[in-house]
């Protein structure tokens, strides 16, 4: 599936268009260059679960968790890679993120996955931008 | 009053030796040790390295510190978050251990509220300063806060998404310039043009005091995307036109808050604080104003256990010691106590 964006608004409606689908995955990881729309895109699902706080770029927090009221989820986990280098599963235990990917009621939208040693599974979604063209595309 | 101070939260180990009677703090001793270089070389901080090369330095670090003699510190002041959780925890565990076995009460810090103080440092700040507007810019927050008195913040605005210290670290990466971004984006801008490229001021006409990043960095992307191969001299326009457009919403948003909140004082707080646009255009812009502007010196604007020390000291008068220092723990999400403006 490949989707086409023009701006901001319309990533955070096609964010919310794919709420369920990214709930069925549990984990999203998002390829992308900097700036392609990653963070926009997970503040459109954030706000597509009801959460009414501001959901901000997670790469000097390195995780961050926000409650969600939904049948099938608890909590809107959002990650950030980009400040680490190779990510084992040690590393992956310390962050706590292991523990967060196994609790079925979370939805973990990481950003930078590329940072892992050994891929988590989930569903990929990859972002471009191009001029003014954000494209999301996923198997 | 003279308290001992540990700053573990990131990437540097620090501790320092504190005096004072919470209204002004004289530094007795400053060291740090920074992990900088050892990052470099992964590209990127590893928690777990960052927190494994806190052990080792740590005690040593502590026994170098020479202005104190057995039973004349009164307390022991550590940086609890928000930071790295394993990084954190080197920290906290050996400062509850000297605090339990010396017997006296251990203070919590917040690293931002560490940053704040970072300007009371060797200065004597009189109550007449207040109520102190405070811009918070380092690589996870921008913010601006309200200080009515010591310890007592109100939030008036943030920003929506990325960091302004973040924004400098991925102009720099996009560029190919060094880790940290905020030093080689300022030195490159140093030699460059400002107005040699039209980058967007995001917010800058909102009515609130919130900030946007994630546009700029955009920006910054599609336009050296247009470019084959940059010279240096690109490089630093590109530079001096993204700090120049930072810069410009940092400050413009901070005289709003001003004009509203009439502060005796404005002081700008966290690692972007050494930039010296930043520190020039602050200056700038209230030169004309009856209101002062305070910016750390430059020894304190990077990670240090000075500022947590004066931080711990204010707490300690303000009665926010553990008497156990068994309960406290690390935060990692930390957020400085306060509320919001409408709140």
């Amino acid at each position: 599936m490949k989707h086409e964006t023009q701006n901001i608004q319309e990533v955070h409606t096609l964010a919310a268009q794919l709420v369920e689908t990214l709930i069925d995955a549990r984990v999203v990881l998002l390829q992308g260059e900097l700036g392609a729309g990653k963070t926009t895109f997970t503040q459109g699902v954030a706000k597509a679960l009801g959460i009414n706080k501001l959901v901000r770029s997670p790469t000097y927090t390195l995780v961050n968790v926000y409650s969600v009221a939904h049948p099938r989820i608890d909590q809107l986990v959002h990650v950030d890679l980009y400040r680490l280098a190779l990510v084992n599963e040690q590393e992956l235990k310390q962050i706590g993120l292991d523990e967060l990917v196994r609790n079925a009621r979370s939805l973990v939208m990481i950003e930078w996955p590329e940072r892992l040693e050994k891929p988590v599974p989930g569903l990929t979604l990859h972002f471009a931008l191009k001029g003014d063209v954000y494209t999301v595309e996923y198997k | 009053m003279k308290i001992l101070a540990i700053e573990t939260s990131c990437d540097e180990t620090a501790v320092a030796l504190v005096e004072g009677d919470g209204s002004s703090f004289t530094v007795l001793e400053n060291l740090v040790s920074s992990q900088i270089s050892t990052h470099q070389q992964y590209g990127g901080v590893v928690p777990e390295v960052a927190a494994r090369m806190h052990v080792p330095v740590l005690p040593p670090m502590i026994a170098a510190l020479t202005g104190w003699k057995k039973g004349d510190i009164d307390a022991v002041a550590v940086t609890t978050g928000p930071g790295l959780s394993t990084a954190l925890r080197v920290g906290v565990e050996t400062a509850k251990a000297l605090a339990v076995s010396w017997g006296i009460p251990l203070v919590p810090v917040d690293h931002i509220e560490g940053h704040i103080y970072a300007n009371f440092l060797d200065r004597t700040v009189r109550a007449d300063a207040f109520p102190i507007l405070c811009l918070i810019v380092s690589g996870g927050h921008t913010e601006l806060v309200l200080m009515k008195d010591h310890g007592e913040y109100t939030f008036l605005g943030q920003t929506r998404d990325d960091a302004a210290g973040e924004a400098f670290d991925k102009t720099a990466a996009q560029l190919g310039l060094s880790y940290p971004g905020g030093p080689s984006v300022s030195l490159a801008a140093s030699k460059g043009n400002a107005e040699a490229y039209i980058l967007p001021r995001p917010m800058l006409w909102t009515e609130d005091y919130d900030f946007s990043f994630s546009g700029l960095k955009t920006a910054v992307r599609n336009l050296i995307a247009g470019f084959d191969s940059p010279s240096d001299q690109m490089i630093a326009d590109v530079c001096a036109s993204f700090q120049a457009a930072v810069v410009e919403v940092l400050v413009k948003k901070t005289h709003n808050a001003a004009m509203e909140c009439m502060p005796k004082t404005v002081m700008l707080c966290g690692g972007v604080s050494a930039n010296r646009a930043l520190r020039g255009a602050l200056q700038a812009v209230f030169a004309k104003t009856d209101i002062a502007v305070l910016v750390p010196e430059l020894t304190y604007t990077t990670d240090n256990a000075a500022m947590i020390g004066a931080a711990g000291l204010r707490g300690l008068v303000d009665g926010k010691a553990a008497q156990d220092p068994l309960v406290i723990d690390a935060d990692s999400a930390k957020t400085l106590g306060g509320h919001w403006k409408w709140e």
